[in-house]
């Protein structure tokens, strides 16, 4: 079954259909390491130095060790791109990433170790439900970073937060809101906030019915922080964000029909798996789904959901290296759109709930 | 599908849970001591820290600590504060093991009161 799937695979690197991988995954993992190079980090893997295990001072000089990992990590990289072997090549990139975490103290960061573990667990989970290990690694992160904050004193009075705040560009508006409370009222309400998150998190993506909130809680969580710090804590942002591919919907098995208005017709060109079956052109953007149709901006949703290239452009988009002020200005756009998701949930739920007419 | 091919992708999936498994283990682990490595504490923390260093008599300029170290010789650090120490102390006790040192590493955990850490041999 291998050999079909990567006979069929295309060389496509915007195509992520065709593999032995589950398209969401492989769209994942692309954008990881899509995002590790255009944000500088391939430069930054290390040589050893002040490894966690000293055997590896011992593995070459350190020059050698860190190209040897660089030459590792992008020749996985162009081989999960252009869909050849992804598991091995995703194996093997998050292993080059890893090693790098486990050989210098000074590299060691949870959002690089994190990064090489997205792409190593992807990598490994060769049969069975595919994106399981990738699942349970996120519901692990969240659970883990909850349980820190909640055992650490600072975080439950605020003083942590309210010296993190200090240290922001943002300071100036925190300590004026601030100021209107008693001392360390606001700086306790935001960091039991950010608990309540990541606790709300770790079971929202721990079962199933929850997914796509937990999608639209994450992504909104890790943005306003993108907003509020104007950074993306190094890799964390792109594979975080990466990682919720594995609880999404599922590419559809078979072509769904959609049409676009004659004005829109280059949307059809970021349909690179072909994944819709394009109607002659209608008055207006719509798809067909089991449920019936849609239209509008569920329509256009749908369509970049399954849209490889749209997915690469906001990531090299958000990962290359800018000031704070793009990537707060990035980070608003993201929280519009998923204002206008959250709007267009409850007027679903209102009409779902509303009573149906007879004639 | 082979029956080789089989078993090694099944054996990749239980590699992956082991994965999962050691990271369980290390997340408590790390909560019994100051360190929380591998313990996902991404940015908990806020140390403002200064680091300073003498070498065989000579103080070294604020190049020589980011030089020996390869850490910023003040500035602030997003993970506990042992995290420089063992940074410090391992160098020392490998690589920087024939040079007569003394250290001092000052620094404020989350705006607490300020602490001193001191280094030396040789």
């Amino acid at each position: 079954m291998a050999d079909v799937a990567a006979a069929a695979a295309s060389w496509n690197p915007l195509r992520v259909t065709g593999t032995e991988m589950p398209p969401n995954l492989l769209l994942a993992c692309k954008l990881i390491v899509v995002a590790f190079v255009v944000n500088g980090q391939v430069r930054r893997l290390p040589g050893h130095f002040l490894p966690f295990f000293s055997a590896l001072d011992r593995v070459g000089s350190q020059p050698a060790y860190r190209h040897g990992l660089q030459a590792a990590f992008v020749i996985a990289a162009v081989a999960l791109l252009l869909n050849r072997a992804p598991h091995l090549a995703a194996s093997v990139a998050g292993a080059a990433i890893l090693l790098g975490t486990i050989s210098s103290r000074i590299y060691f960061e949870n959002n690089t170790e994190y990064t090489g573990l997205i792409l190593l667990l992807a990598g490994l989970a060769a049969s069975g439900d595919r994106t399981r290990l990738v699942r349970y690694q996120v519901v692990l992160l969240y659970a883990a970073a909850a349980l820190n904050k909640v055992l650490d004193a600072d975080w439950r009075s605020g003083q942590f937060f309210e010296n993190w705040a200090a240290v922001t560009s943002l300071h100036v508006t925190y300590h004026h809101v601030s100021s209107l409370f008693p001392h360390l009222v606001l700086a306790k309400l935001l960091a039991w906030s950010a608990i309540c998150t990541e606790a709300a998190l770790a079971v929202g993506f721990a079962i199933r019915r929850f997914y796509p909130y937990a999608i639209w809680l994450a992504v909104g969580y890790h943005t306003t922080l993108m907003v509020t710090a104007g950074r993306t804590f190094g890799m964390f942002y792109f594979s975080l964000l990466a990682s919720y591919l594995a609880f999404a919907r599922p590419w559809p098995d078979v072509r769904v029909h959609a049409w676009v208005p004659a004005r829109l017709r280059p949307m059809r060109l970021l349909d690179t798996d072909r994944a819709f079956a394009w109607g002659d052109d209608g008055p207006r953007l719509a798809v067909e789904t089991p449920d019936g149709m849609i239209a509008g901006f569920a329509a256009l949703r749908r369509i970049l959901r399954f849209a490889p290239p749209a997915f690469f452009a906001f990531w090299i988009l958000a990962a290359l290296p800018q000031p704070d002020v793009t990537h707060r200005l990035i980070g608003l756009v993201v929280l519009a759109v998923l204002a206008a998701i959250a709007i267009e949930w409850a007027r679903e739920q209102r009409q779902a709930r509303a009573p149906v007419q007879t004639v | 599908m082979s029956s080789p091919g089989r078993l090694i992708r099944r054996a990749a999936v239980v590699i992956g849970i082991a994965v999962l498994a050691m990271q369980v283990g290390m997340v408590a682990y790390e909560h019994l001591g100051p360190t929380r490595y591998f313990a996902w504490a991404p940015n908990d923390y806020v140390v403002q820290y200064r680091l300073t260093a003498t070498v065989d008599g000579h103080r070294l300029s604020a190049a020589g600590v980011r030089g020996r170290y390869r850490v910023a010789p003040h500035g602030i650090w997003y993970f506990p504060a042992q995290h420089l120490v063992d940074d410090v102390q391992q160098y020392e006790r490998t690589y920087g093991s024939h040079d007569r040192v003394r250290v001092t590493l000052t620094y404020r955990l989350n705006g607490h009161a300020r602490q001193t850490w001191r280094w030396s041999h040789g």
